[in-house]
């Protein structure tokens, strides 16, 4: 038995590999070679290179192109390769790399072998969740002993001779099968099993942890039965499924790498020098508004900010409160927090005073549709019914699609119109059910250290505007299975509507208030929280609680709104409005998500507020001098900096390989049991972006594949200290996952992290050269304080 | 009256939030009837000072689960630790405890 234990480990060890993908309608933004970053970034894409065959490097013909467009500075390109080459090696270099092509520089596709067919077949019929007609049977007993009851009667398979042997438990079996691998081999062998469709199994790595997830509970699922399914089809059809395909990586990548994020870096680095230092006016605002620090906020904040007094906030989006929340009526909860955390409370909607009846009719309206739509899906299904009801209805669904098609802003207006008749819209405040002591839930003590904790990390601890807006945001799309991939990443890609109106209603609690005043923060009698939500699509601003707003802040929305479409409607080819888009079910790009996302700033708003920052850089309000402990600063780079991380590299991944890190294009998606995509009747889940999220079209990137450079505005001896204490953050810098610029506020110097302790000021050299991690004499290596 | 204390030999060991699953089902697995689990917890490491408490972040912050079990039960779990610290980081202690109630462990 020991050697059992062992072998539980190496299973765990094995599956580090493989990154955990989340179901679609929870779409989490994740690294696909998150399994390696411990190792440095160079050494990661070989490994990604070997067991994926992805290409982990612009190619060559993306670098010139950037270059083409002015995104790739010549002299910066040549800096780089003089350092690393030598100076007349360099000039052959940068000749052969920006004339001429390199044929088929891309990611290798293979042709399904059977093994991973039969794979694909039982792993799509077990791990449904209501997609299809037709159930696998057995599944409440758990993969392995399913797939053994059904493979039996499995024509595919023709040697069924090994099943009599095998034992009923999942890990004997995988014992057996392994008998005859060396123990110092297992682990690289279990690991090229996983990595062979690291999306399946990268699925059930994620559902194996989710011991609460219905499907779960229902119908268990372990990396243990993978793996005993997998080797015991490999010993039953003489076939490893294993590829050797590999894609070469080369030094030359990196130089375009390094040159195009040098770019971006310098220019970056240098509109901040002007404006670091810059104070924000001492007058009170007319109102505060805090937004998530999604890329997409920072586009309507400079254009809203542009229409009044109105000082505007970056925090995570979930501003805090670790919610699973229950929508009005909804049998089925979302957990909306980032998925580095737990949810702590659960909350609901209830109606508000006065609402009861309406209410009524909207669980009433809410139940019937629910009715009509599951009695369609099921003639749908039904062996007979569908002729039938295609006779009876064909019509009337023919005139939706075309609908749909011709005039999908008119049909949603209909539809809107329609829906709000049957079920009414009611007033709901949020509550939470963790306890009961207070009208929210929450205790009293909770609620204070959520509060200070939120206004804290955030740095608003003075001169609060009379309306302080929490505006949490979403996406608005159709008919696309990547819709959570829009909303927001810091609730668990979901909109962050609930967890805004319910820290709204704590700020308000004269409980809380006063607490607050006992820690140093005084909240004036005449502010107002309010919960909002921005719709990253339209722009639309919806206030959720229903307060009386000043009609200038309401009108001055408008015009953000209006001056933001017409800055994100340049990006698209075509001439759709965001409404359009929104709406119309053919959209393949109802918006440009996080693209572009290249930098992540920490600081106050002050010192980029002049900046066009051309919705590329997540920004997290932080105030060093109310952070004298280095807490909050601590809090911003090890959660909201790690899911920036997680969003950059699936971006950057996405882009330099569509086919093996992203997901193909979406012309060619189908949905499997409701979790992810596939392409085509059966291929590997596609767990990254589709094609059409990072590129105009095939070979035509949008998002710059850049790593994330983050800049924190803070002491150095603060940041150095927070390094040292916390090995995420040595694993992101030290490696190269992310690039680090310190702006310290004492002797305004901007200080370039070279990694291992080793700090370079800018300003030490040509300010146009390449900063390749090369140490120059002048570095100094900073002990942690 | 004077308590009767049994021999037991005892498990701690400390890991990243993110192993918390692994360990919990190592401990189910190998037969130990039940488990402490101590989150946020801060020290002096190979890698130098490890913070404890990271208010936004579960996985990275580390914990200590503790469990009593007979010594082939511990064995079973020492195991299934040692391929584990070799990629990841972590430690466990194991030594002789006394329990009052012997059955609840068994």
């Amino acid at each position: 038995m020991p050697d059992k234990t062992r072998l539980l480990a190496q299973i765990e060890n094995a599956a580090e590999c493989i990154t955990p993908f989340w179901p679609l309608k929870t779409f989490i933004a994740t690294n696909p070679l998150s399994g390696f970053e411990h190792m440095p970034f160079e050494d990661a894409i070989e490994k990604g290179s070997a067991l994926f065959g992805g290409n982990g490097l612009p190619t060559r013909a993306m670098g010139q192109k950037a270059m083409e467009d002015g995104k790739i500075d010549p002299v910066i390109l040549k800096n780089i390769l003089e350092e690393a080459a030598g100076k007349d090696e360099a000039v052959h270099l940068y000749n052969e790399m920006t004339s001429g092509l390199i044929e088929n520089q891309k990611g290798s596709s293979t042709k399904l072998s059977k093994l991973n067919a039969l794979m694909i077949k039982y792993l799509a019929a077990f791990l449904d969740e209501g997609q299809s007609g037709w159930q696998m049977p057995g599944r409440e007993q758990g993969f392995y002993k399913a797939w053994k009851n059904l493979v039996k009667k499995d024509d595919q398979i023709s040697n069924k001779a090994l099943l009599e042997t095998l034992p009923d438990n999942a890990l004997d079996t995988l014992f057996s099968l392994l008998e005859n691998v060396d123990d110092k081999n297992r682990e690289n062998f279990l690991e090229r099993h996983l990595a062979a469709l690291p999306g399946w199994s990268g699925f059930v790595k994620w559902r194996a942890r989710q011991h609460d997830y219905p499907w779960q509970k229902q119908y268990p699922v372990s990396l243990t039965d993978y793996l005993a399914v997998r080797l015991s089809m490999v010993n039953m059809i003489s076939d490893d499924g294993l590829s050797t395909s590999m894609t070469k990586t080369d030094k030359e990548g990196l130089y375009w790498l390094k040159a195009w994020e040098e770019t971006y870096r310098t220019q970056l680095s240098d509109q901040l020098k002007q404006t670091w230092n810059n104070d924000a006016p001492p007058s009170r605002p007319e109102a505060q508004f805090v937004f998530c620090i999604d890329v997409r906020s920072e586009v309507f904040r400079r254009n809203l900010e542009k229409t009044g007094h109105y000082d505007t906030y970056g925090f995570a989006g979930f501003f805090g409160v670790a919610l699973r929340h229950t929508e009005f009526g909804e049998d089925i909860a979302a957990d909306s927090c980032p998925v580095l955390l737990s949810p702590q409370f659960e909350s609901t909607d209830q109606p508000c005073c006065g609402h009861e009846d309406k209410a009524q009719q909207h669980l009433y309206g809410k139940k019937t549709a629910k009715g009509f739509k599951n009695t369609l899906q099921k003639l749908k299904q039904d062996i007979a019914a569908p002729f039938a009801t295609v006779e009876a209805t064909g019509a009337l669904f023919g005139l939706g699609m075309a609908a749909r098609t011709f005039s999908p802003s008119s049909l949603k207006k209909i539809s809107r119109s329609f829906k709000t008749l049957l079920i009414p819209n009611v007033d709901l405040e949020p509550t939470t059910s963790k306890t009961n002591d207070s009208a929210l839930g929450l205790s009293l003590s909770e609620r204070i250290f959520h509060a200070e904790a939120a206004l804290k990390i955030m740095g608003l601890t003075k001169n609060f505007a009379p309306f302080v807006f929490l505006t949490g945001h979403g996406s608005e799309t159709e008919n696309n299975p990547y819709a959570a991939g829009l909303d927001c990443g810091a609730c668990g890609g979901n909109h962050g509507g609930p967890n805004a109106r319910l820290m709204a209603a704590v700020f308000n609690d004269p409980a809380v208030r006063e607490g607050l005043i006992k820690r140093g923060i005084t909240i004036p009698e005449d502010t107002l929280f309010i919960g909002a939500l921005h719709n990253t699509t339209t722009d639309e601003v919806v206030i959720l609680d229903r307060r009386d707003i000043p009609e200038k802040i309401t009108k001055d929305l408008q015009v953000a709104r209006k001056s933001a479409n017409l800055e994100r409607c340049k990006q698209f080819s075509t001439k759709h409005s965001p409404q359009t888009r929104a709406s119309d079910w053919a959209e393949v790009r109802p918006e440009w998500g996080l693209a572009r996302n290249a930098a992540f700033i920490i600081g106050p708003r002050s010192m980029t507020q002049s900046i066009d920052l051309e919705g590329r850089t997540f920004l997290h309000s932080y105030d060093h001098e109310s952070d004298s402990d280095g807490k909050a600063l601590q809090i911003i780079m090890t959660a909201p900096m790690v899911v920036a991380e997680w969003i950059n590299t699936q971006y950057y991944f996405s882009s330099v390989d569509n086919a093996v890190y992203g997901s193909g294009s979406k012309t060619t998606h189908n949905v499997v049991g409701k979790i992810g995509v596939m392409q085509g009747n059966a291929s590997d889940l596609m767990t990254g972006l589709p094609l059409q999220s990072v590129m105009h079209a095939d070979g035509q990137l949008y998002h710059e594949p850049l790593r994330l450079m983050t800049i924190v505005k803070a002491p150095l001896s603060r940041v150095s200290k927070l390094i040292a204490e916390n090995d995420i953050l040595q694993t992101l810098f030290d490696n190269g996952w992310v690039a680090l610029t310190v702006i310290d506020p004492e002797s305004g110097k901007f200080m370039r992290y070279q990694g291992h302790k080793v700090w370079h000021d800018i300003d030490d050299k040509q300010t146009s050269g390449a900063d390749i991690p090369i140490v120059k004499k002048n570095d100094k290596e900073l002990e942690p304080a | 009256m004077s308590v009767v204390f049994h021999d037991i030999q005892k498990i701690e060991i400390i890991v990243k939030g993110e192993k918390l699953d692994f360990v919990q089902n190592l401990m189910q697995q190998a037969g130990a009837q039940g488990h402490t689990v101590i989150r946020d917890i801060s020290g002096m490491g190979d890698h130098g000072f490890h913070e404890g408490r990271l208010l936004f972040n579960d996985q990275s912050s580390l914990i200590m689960l503790v469990a009593v079990a007979k010594p082939d039960v511990i064995e079973k779990i020492a195991a299934g630790l040692v391929p584990l610290f070799e990629k990841n980081s972590g430690v466990m202690f194991v030594s002789d405890a006394k329990v009052a109630r012997l059955e609840k462990f068994l």
